[in-house]
């Protein structure tokens, strides 16, 4: 798994610009508060495809209600003006597309 | 009364018959009550969720080409949805553009993600039925403000 530093640029690591990341990262602050870690996977960290929906897998501290994922989802896509798909999980869960996410995954 | 104004009351008696369709399924849905175990679901039962959503769906994909309609004809910028929502927003027909996107955001989920997690699916129709009156004043705000301004008699329901 690659962790992303802030003077990193990221435009060799991951599809999407420094704004576009840095993006992500506000709207996740905003809405899901300062404990979610985010991992952005899929083929936005493939250099070799092009386009395609921005995958993030989001693990927070406590439980998100069905309307904070949503807005948060809302957010990320007009931020963006991307297709989003946002997976959500409580930290600490075992899932496949968490072992997935994290295993190939951008941590931003 | 001139063409798009007849075209206009014909779609908001339109959506007073569908709001009626859909307050039925809401309450066929609330009579199943909590989702435990999807498996244990009747056939009418199902019937009952899928036909929720699907009116629910409906009933807001009409009531947005109602409100850019609206927007027409009163020379509005209606190139993108945001700006006719931007307008009914200044006509108080919604509370704001955010919850109007936040239910079709929920209309989609729901509809993608229809999956056989009780807890998941639970938590959509729950946030569903929430938004069910919702929809019901913005339409109620829509005829209000047609009645005012074009004098149209949508009849009942609207």
């Amino acid at each position: 798994m690659q962790r992303m530093q802030p003077s990193q640029p990221t435009a060799s690591i991951a599809r999407l610009s420094y704004p576009q990341l840095t993006a992500v990262r506000s709207c996740l602050r905003r809405d899901l508060g300062e404990g979610a870690r985010a991992w952005l996977f899929g083929s936005r960290v493939d250099l070799q495809r092009r386009g395609g929906d921005v995958d993030l897998y989001v693990e927070t501290p406590r439980p998100t209600s069905l309307r904070d994922e949503l807005l948060c989802k809302l957010h990320l896509k007009e931020a963006l003006d991307l297709p989003v798909d946002l997976i959500l999980a409580q930290a600490g869960s075992q899932t496949p597309i968490g072992t997935i996410a994290k295993s190939t995954g951008l941590e931003l | 009364m001139t063409p798009s104004l007849h075209l206009l009351a014909k779609k908001l008696q339109h959506l007073a018959r569908m709001q009626g369709y859909l307050v039925y399924s809401a309450q066929q849905v609330v009579r199943i009550g909590a989702l435990h175990d999807m498996r244990q679901l009747t056939g009418d039962q199902h019937e009952s969720l899928a036909a929720f959503r699907v009116r629910f769906s409906e009933f807001q994909e009409q009531l947005g080409k109602a409100m850019r309609a609206v927007a027409m004809q009163e020379e509005q910028d209606v190139d993108s949805f945001g700006s006719v929502l931007s307008f009914m927003e200044r006509l108080r027909v919604i509370d704001s553009s955010e919850h109007w996107k936040l239910i079709r955001e929920l209309r989609n989920a729901v509809n993608h993600e229809y999956e056989e997690n009780a807890v998941r699916l639970s938590a959509f129709f729950e946030q569903l039925q929430l938004e069910v009156p919702v929809l019901q004043g913005y339409f109620a705000a829509l005829v209000q403000w047609c009645r005012k301004a074009y004098g149209l008699d949508v009849g009942p329901g609207g």
